[in-house]
């Protein structure tokens, strides 16, 4: 018999390094999902990303057991990476810590395009310019 | 142990900027819920000061003029409240060709020829519900005679050493976390033999750093790819010349890594088996 799905939770987590500390233990607990099991299986798939934050999308089916994909960066971790900086601005109104071309903005909504609700390319590149910004980065031609 | 969680309602449209200003005050990962709307949450240490991300988030409508302003609110929640949810899922179950592995909390008659190991995997790996676990105990079911010598490295919950150990085999069962040892412990007494398994916190070159065991029969390792190929040498100074190492934990596309170190410290693969996208391999010193 075909398993139905329960629930779908979306985590990002740092590459190989998954506890069941929050925020795993908390959104797979309430599921019934075995935390350990999930735990393991995300370490040994994501071990050769070290340093990186991944997020997933995890399925969960009426035995409690689960599946998961991975999805494409967070925007934050691209545009800082584009930007060469370790962290935003705590001020973002005042204090700009770095800047991105417009063509790097383009290029970070292009990729993140089937993981954000964005009508168009545009439309990506507007949630992703937000987001620059409320983080300090300016975006230039 | 308690955590702040802070949950942001927001369009989704902030959903990316709300993830970044969580990263920014320190979250070490967030859950996204997409049900009614969108929900960020990320989660901090009880004494966390969440002024500066209270003002990163009320500040986001600047950079998003047509967004919904977001919402955030604060809780404290506490370990206890997510860590058993799932044991109310977790049921009898039967692996292999014989093995049963109750769950403490339930109860199960035993039949005939039926190796039964009672388990609370607490915080601990293995529950023998994992493809990499089940290809374990299938072939601990074939191989272990009495009085064998198993040594088990990184025994989680246990449950492979009381498997071998239910069976009639002398097991040493090492693991480097001490929550796994302490659940460990309390699993082999649930089994009663905790006069067949020797249990010892640290890594196995302290092990043999300080002890002089026998040459194991048979030694197990259900890890990761990584710890696995680091594990040839010292199990290579411990293993009997007809004994055979099995491994298991290892996700297809990493069995490269573990062959590559195999061969190095004069290993050679025996068998190779696969349960979905996860492989066992065992090797043996001497070859097929």
């Amino acid at each position: 018999m075909a398993r139905k799905v329960v629930a779908v939770v979306k985590l990002q987590i740092p590459a190989g390094k998954a506890t069941p500390a929050p925020p795993v233990g908390p959104a797979l607990g309430q599921h019934g999902v075995n935390i350990m099991a999930f735990c393991k299986e995300f370490n040994e798939r994501t071990a050769s990303q070290a340093g990186l934050i991944i997020p997933i999308e995890l399925t969960v089916f009426d035995d409690r057991s689960f599946s998961f994909i991975t999805k494409t960066p967070p925007a934050a971790v691209l545009l800082k990476k584009a930007a060469g900086i370790e962290s935003g601005s705590g001020e973002p109104n005042k204090k700009k810590v770095a800047k991105v071309t417009r063509a790097k903005v383009r290029e970070i909504a292009e990729m993140k395009m089937p993981d954000l609700n964005a009508a168009s390319v545009e439309a990506a590149m507007r949630l992703i310019e937000g987001t620059a910004r409320s983080m300090g980065i300016e975006i230039v031609d | 142990m308690e955590w702040l969680e802070v949950s942001v309602s927001c369009s989704r449209e902030l959903e990316e900027a709300v993830c970044a200003a969580l990263y920014e005050a320190g979250a070490n990962g967030v859950a996204v819920y997409t049900h009614e709307g969108t929900e960020v949450r990320g989660y901090f240490g009880r004494e966390k000061d969440l002024s500066g991300l209270r003002r990163a988030i009320e500040n986001l409508p600047v950079f998003f003029p047509f967004s919904r302003r977001p919402y955030l609110k604060v809780k404290t929640i506490c370990e206890a409240d997510w860590a058993n949810a799932w044991k109310e899922y977790y049921d009898v179950t039967h692996i292999g060709e014989r093995t049963v592995v109750v769950p403490s909390w339930r109860s199960y008659q035993r039949k005939p020829g039926e190796v039964v190991i009672v388990l609370d995997p607490g915080m601990a790996f293995g529950t023998g519900t994992h493809p990499t676990t089940i290809m374990v105990v299938e072939e601990l079911e074939r191989r272990i005679t009495k009085g064998m010598r198993v040594l088990d490295i990184g025994t989680g919950s246990g449950i492979l050493a009381a498997v071998a150990a239910v069976i009639g085999a002398d097991v040493v069962a090492i693991d480097k976390d001490e929550v796994a040892i302490r659940v460990a412990r309390e699993n082999m007494k649930r089994n009663e033999v905790d006069n067949r398994v020797e249990l010892y916190h640290g890594t196995l070159e302290t092990y043999l750093a300080r002890h002089a065991p026998l040459p194991f029969d048979l030694v197990l390792a259900n890890i990761t790819a990584n710890v696995i190929a680091s594990l040839f040498d010292p199990v290579s100074r411990c293993i009997n010349p007809n004994g055979l190492f099995i491994t298991s934990g290892i996700i297809a596309s990493r069995v490269a890594v573990v062959m590559e170190a195999a061969r190095q410290s004069g290993f050679q693969r025996v068998l190779e088996r696969g349960m979905s996208e996860w492989k066992l391999l065992a090797f043996s010193r001497r070859g097929g």
